[in-house]
């Protein structure tokens, strides 16, 4: 082989790369470009704004609300990563280390929920959430967000509580650790990095979530990030360069926590893709 | 720089490890197995969730669906009418395609697109692989109503898609994407496929390098061609990785409705309607609540069978 063709191939693989990150970054960087963009100003297709403005971002802030249904996507967002947390430790716990009757069973009914395409129990769930009076508030999504996410934080626990060693467990027990502290004083701090997967990932599906709030918040005036972007759309249809402020407001905590942390990112979602 | 096995090692281990755990018999035995009421107390609040949110409400919408139930007042018994009226409605039918083509866009064209794409790369070394699957990646974290809106720019009439087109002279092919009867699911189904392609891309490329390059040495001295290579090695090589694709981009497919919502919102006409869309119509603007549970029952059926049927791709070599 001589050098020439070899030197070809690899610039052209370097090339399908590059191009390949390129347009998975496209959209983010013209959405850029366009919320410093002054409003009606036209912008060339590479999205680099020739009018430079920070009024875009005021605008969304204030006139769509953001700024309120940013801190209320924040309260959900935290609420429901401490439960599901929390929650899915304790039972992963009862359902990999202690002993449990019809442990099989059990774990199948969370499986299911993993699988379980939210769309199946929305409409009786509505009815559930306005028996217990809490349509229109937070805890209309805290509440059923945990409920679900904890069926996959329950599965990827205990897989971690599986992975331990069992002699750590056992060491504990021989000390006379009470099972309560065994779990918090020996598991959890071994299990750091599979509980943080588990935050960053409910943190993002939570602050995400459109669908529930849509149906659970839509007519109240609590709005989550997502919903304030609809209004913002809703009541400025031609608002391009504020609607783009906005979208870029909504999605730079979960950028940043992903630039920072990654590998658990990629880690979580791909085990999204676990189902029986 | 390093190669980027991670993604897939990390996926993997996690597959094995339930696998292993849902065939262990009778639990696992240790010190610390307590028997007694404890263990359930731990168990407790996920348990009172799950049986409160998800299970009552699925049982609920079973019965629902079979009757005329709307939001106020007495509900009766109508047997299978309402998933009679579902079936026989040409918006749902067109709906539940709609969905078919999504899926085709979001999983199917991804998947023999990167397949191209990673034969061609073969098995060099890639520099800066870290950053390649931090953009590669981007597309999973972002709310699929900042995604919407960001296409929605995009494919605006003075977005750059139609200002390229004019600017190479192919002005009679700009149009507004989303708004066009013939496009527009096109133009949502292009938005899957930049959704999937870097998930896709990064799983296959991973997969991929954790063949053992005695193979491809092997079959190099039978005088194997790359296509040769690629159907007898590459392709067995990953084809978990492709499964593990294959679940997320079809799950991504069947969740696309805030996308939907945000770009066309089911239009022009009924063009990219899909059926939960349909369902949060149905129940949350004309109150049928029976005729939405059908829907949603529907809709959990046809995904439930896609991902029976998916998860038979990774199925055999086990």
């Amino acid at each position: 082989m001589t050098f020439l063709p070899r030197r070809i191939a690899s610039v052209g693989r370097t090339l399908v790369l590059v191009l390949a990150a390129g347009i998975s970054i496209y959209p983010l960087l013209y959405v850029t470009g366009l919320s410093l963009q002054t409003s009606g100003v036209p912008i060339s297709a590479w999205g680099v704004p020739t009018k430079p403005t920070g009024a875009n971002y005021e605008r969304a802030w204030k006139a769509g609300g953001l700024g309120n249904a940013l801190m209320l996507s924040l309260v959900v967002a935290i609420s429901v990563v401490v439960l599901v947390t929390v929650i899915s430790l304790l039972a992963a716990y009862a359902l990999s280390i202690l002993r449990i009757a019809g442990r099989k069973i059990i774990l199948l009914c969370f499986l299911a929920g993993i699988v379980l395409p939210v769309e199946a129990i929305v409409v009786p769930l509505y009815g559930s959430l306005r028996d217990l009076r809490i349509i229109g508030t937070p805890l209309a999504l805290i509440i059923p967000e945990t409920a679900l996410m904890t069926c996959f934080g329950i599965y990827w626990l205990r897989s971690f509580f599986l992975s331990m060693p069992e002699t750590i467990t056992e060491a504990a027990a021989l000390d006379g650790a009470s099972s309560w502290r065994t779990l918090w004083s020996v598991l959890v701090p071994n299990g750091k990095s599979a509980i943080l997967t588990l935050v960053v990932l409910v943190f993002m599906w939570s602050w995400n979530e459109f669908f529930l709030a849509l149906i659970f918040l839509g007519s109240s005036p609590l709005q989550t990030a997502p919903l304030g972007l609809l209004n913002l759309q809703g009541t400025r249809t031609t608002d391009l360069t504020g609607l783009a402020a906005g979208a870029l407001m909504v999605a730079f905590p979960v950028i940043v926590l992903y630039a920072i942390l990654q590998r658990n990112f990629v880690r979580g979602i791909l085990a999204g893709a676990v189902k029986e | 720089m390093k190669m980027d096995t991670k993604s897939s090692e990390a996926a993997l281990p996690t597959r094995a490890t339930r696998r292993r755990s849902l065939d262990v018999k009778g639990g696992r035995r240790s010190a610390v197995a307590r028997r007694g009421i404890v263990p359930y107390l731990y168990l407790a609040p996920a348990a009172v969730l799950f049986l409160f949110f998800i299970l009552k409400p699925l049982v609920d919408a079973l019965f629902a669906s079979l009757t005329d139930a709307r939001i106020v007042g007495q509900a009766h018994f109508v047997g299978f009418d309402n998933y009679v009226r579902v079936f026989s409605s040409e918006t749902v039918r067109q709906a539940f395609l709609n969905s078919f083509i999504l899926i085709f866009f979001f999983s199917v064209l991804p998947i023999i697109w990167n397949l191209f794409v990673v034969s061609l790369i073969a098995r060099a070394r890639i520099k800066g692989m870290s950053i390649l699957r931090l953009l590669l990646f981007l597309p999973q974290v972002l709310a699929g109503v900042v995604v919407g809106i960001a296409w929605n720019a995009i494919y605006a009439p003075s977005g750059p898609i139609n200002s390229v087109l004019k600017g190479v002279g192919l002005s009679v092919w700009t149009r507004p994407w989303l708004g066009d009867f013939d496009w527009a699911l096109v133009a949502v189904g292009v938005v899957g496929f930049w959704i999937s392609s870097g998930l896709v891309l990064v799983l296959l490329l991973s997969g991929v390098q954790k063949i053992p390059e005695d193979y491809y040495e092997a079959s190099m001295l039978d005088g194997a061609g790359s296509v040769r290579q690629f159907f007898a090695i590459t392709f067995p090589g990953i084809r978990s990785e492709i499964a593990v694709a294959a679940t997320l981009t079809t799950t991504a497919a069947f969740s696309s409705f805030s996308i939907i919502f945000i770009t066309t919102r089911g239009g022009p006409g009924t063009t990219t309607y899909v059926p939960t869309l349909i369902l949060y119509q149905d129940a949350f603007q004309d109150f049928a609540i029976g005729r939405a549970s059908a829907v949603g029952v529907v809709v959990t059926g046809v995904a439930l069978v896609v991902a029976w049927l998916v998860s038979r791709i990774g199925g055999k070599e086990e």
